[in-house]
């Protein structure tokens, strides 16, 4: 087995480095305290080609594949989780979607605007009453000649209020439900119709932008149907086991920067006379955290190495999420606590990582949904049905 | 307009530990990778290119087999190309300057050569003088940019409380200051087929037909010189307006009688 980074993503994770700190985590707590997110960071990601990574380079992709999309997203994780949030949205299920559902021709069209970053994606699939029961959506599109009508309004939608392009989860045949009755299309934000409802203001990863998105009657061409009509859930779900992935990488950005966080305080932080990090309480926590970042590590890795290689990963990107996101959670918790008062104190980021952190145990399936999907895949050898 | 850009890897000097108890550098952990200042000396280049719409931007890496990544690092950057000399790990300056000239040469001649000013790890010092001196060729020192027009090109050079703009007569050789501008970030894109095969001409000092004698190093480390141990760091707790206040009244006490700004 051969674990070694290519050279040539050891210099992107360089620059994604460089980036992070040059341009990011001095707008980071702005950005939080701010509430929006910052266009001018997302503008520089576009410029600097950070918002096509993982696609081929014919659609103005990096050409990096899912390995370079986990370093990028590992990186911000680290640095500022609302613009990890707001580039996971865009290119791990907005421009996703796109590539993995849509034909050659609607690849042409919207994928090298959305790779460079001139315009930006989102991701519909929520819904008031369809939360976790993704199957329940009730946004309803109807065939007109050759248009489709699309009505209902969907919610939580991260980059809402920026995307000039979302991909839109609809029923078309009731009858069918999601076994070949509910259909993926792409939107723009020009068609009339297409509104965005209320803001979400949310405890964490404040500086991502969420909403509604109301879609009234909304005249959507037949040509943009995303893949084949009634195969929109598959696309869909196919979407979310990579959007999964990326939120698993996102944590790993996370967590190390609290790993890294609490040695720097650990070891200048002195009671009693010595360095705290010099107190077993303190190392045990430290050591803790380091083991269950390297053990994520190597998941993420192994997983987006499966996804370059093409082989099945749906397990694989649920535990990474997962795992990932309760990784994160605990050691951010650790950091919070060896940093004692001062990790309480909101002039201080530690705070901020930790209402940060909570989401990723809640969006892109909760992790008790997770467990389903695991849980399924584990049991179906051995004949089991597991249930919802 | 051909412009080459000399460029070289550097010790990361955040990975250089000092050993006290042997008065020795510490290397084992010592990182080498593409100097910043080179990396100026390349963004000063693209942006003459992108200026005058016209011309080609070679980098062109001394080095040992591992300086290959920054031959690779630089098309990423947007080189148009690049190649790179193999040379002795204590190659001096008169050597780097022979090899440049040569593998110039080899390269189809430059309207113009830059390269980056030295900085604290460097064994050799400035390059581009030796450069000027063995291709006979006038120099440009502290230069922040260049203007490209239909008369020419125009150097400004940094100057005591401003910039000095001078006509260059081409060909030139040109060393640029650190302050000429940050150089841009590697494009993902450019990243993904910068290891491809076949991309970076690769020439021994043999193939160049540049002797050993005149590679044989011109200079020689006489020691070590230890400065003063840092202090170890403190940290300083508290709500940030009593931290402020704790900060002022130590620097106070370590200060007396000076005056704090």
């Amino acid at each position: 087995m051969d674990f070694t980074i290519p050279k040539n993503l050891l210099l992107f994770r360089e620059m994604v480095r460089e980036f992070a700190e040059q341009e990011v985590r001095p707008r980071a707590k702005q950005v939080d305290v701010l509430g929006v997110p910052d266009m001018e960071i997302v503008r520089k990601l576009g410029e600097n080609g950070l918002l096509g990574v993982p696609f081929p380079l014919r659609y103005g992709g990096g050409g990096l594949g899912e390995l370079g999309y986990c370093l990028l997203m590992e990186v911000m994780g680290g640095v500022c989780t609302s613009t990890a949030t707001t580039i996971g949205a865009h290119i791990g299920i907005g421009v996703m979607s796109l590539y993995l559902g849509g034909n050659d021709q609607q690849k042409d069209k919207y994928l090298p605007d959305l790779c460079t970053g001139r315009k930006m994606a989102a991701f519909c699939l929520t819904e008031p009453g369809a939360g976790s029961d993704a199957a329940a959506i009730k946004t309803r599109a109807i065939k007109d000649g050759s248009n489709w009508v699309l009505t209902g309004t969907k919610m939580y939608i991260t980059n809402g209020p920026i995307a000039d392009v979302m991909t839109v989860l609809a029923v078309t045949d009731p009858a069918l439900g999601v076994r070949g009755g509910v259909t993926a299309f792409i939107v723009e934000k020009e068609m009339n119709g297409v509104s965005v409802g209320t803001i979400e203001h949310k405890m964490g990863i404040r500086g991502s932008a969420t909403s509604e998105m109301v879609f009234d009657e909304v005249v959507v061409p037949n040509a943009n149907v995303l893949g084949q009509v009634g195969a929109g859930f598959i696309t869909f779900m196919a979407t979310l086991d990579t959007g999964r992935l990326g939120l698993g990488a996102a944590c790993l950005g996370g967590a190390q920067g609290a790993l890294d966080s609490m040695c720097r305080y650990a070891a200048g932080r002195r009671q009693f006379g010595k360095a705290i990090g010099e107190k077993q309480a303190i190392q045990w926590m430290i050591a803790d955290t380091a083991v269950e970042v390297e053990a994520l590590r190597s998941l993420v890795y192994r997983t987006a190495w499966m996804v370059d290689t093409h082989q099945p990963y749906s397990k694989e990107a649920a535990i990474c999420k997962l795992y990932g996101s309760e990784v994160a959670s605990r050691a951010i918790n650790k950091m919070l606590q060896v940093h004692g008062a001062l990790g309480y104190n909101r002039a201080f980021p530690v705070e901020r990582m930790w209402r940060d952190a909570r989401i990723a145990e809640i969006f892109e399936g909760t992790n008790e949904i997770q467990r389903i999907v695991i849980a399924g895949q584990v049991l179906r050898p051995y004949g089991v049905r597991v249930g919802t | 307009m051909r412009i080459i850009v000399c460029m070289k890897q550097g010790l990361d000097p955040k990975t250089v530990k000092i050993s006290r108890s042997r008065e020795e550098l510490d290397m084992r952990e010592a990182v080498h990778k593409t100097r910043f200042a080179d990396k100026v000396a390349l963004e000063t280049a693209l942006r003459v290119r992108e200026s005058s719409d016209a011309g080609e931007v070679i980098a062109l890496v001394v080095g040992d087999e591992a300086a290959d990544d920054t031959a690779r690092e630089a098309i990423a950057i947007g080189a148009d190309r690049a190649a790179l000399v193999l040379a002795p790990p204590n190659l001096g300056g008169k050597g780097m300057a022979a090899l440049i000239a040569a593998a110039a040469e080899r390269l189809g001649g430059a309207d113009l050569l830059i390269a980056g000013q030295p900085d604290e790890m460097d064994r050799i010092g400035s390059i581009a003088p030796r450069l000027a001196t063995a291709l006979d060729l006038p120099l440009l020192m502290d230069v922040v940019g260049f203007d490209a027009h239909s008369g020419g090109l125009s150097a400004v050079a940094r100057g005591d409380g401003g910039g000095l703009r001078m006509p260059v007569a081409l060909p030139a050789v040109a060393e640029i200051h650190p302050s000429a501008g940050r150089p841009r970030y590697p494009l993902p894109s450019r990243i993904a087929t910068a290891w491809e095969p076949g991309l970076v001409e690769t020439w021994t000092a043999d193939e160049l037909g540049v002797s050993e004698e005149v590679l044989a190093p011109d200079t020689e480390m006489g020691g070590l010189v230890l400065g003063a141990e840092r202090q170890r760091g403190q940290t300083i707790s508290g709500s940030p307006p009593d931290a402020a206040r704790e900060l002022v009244a130590q620097l106070r006490g370590r200060f007396r009688g000076q005056r704090l700004i």
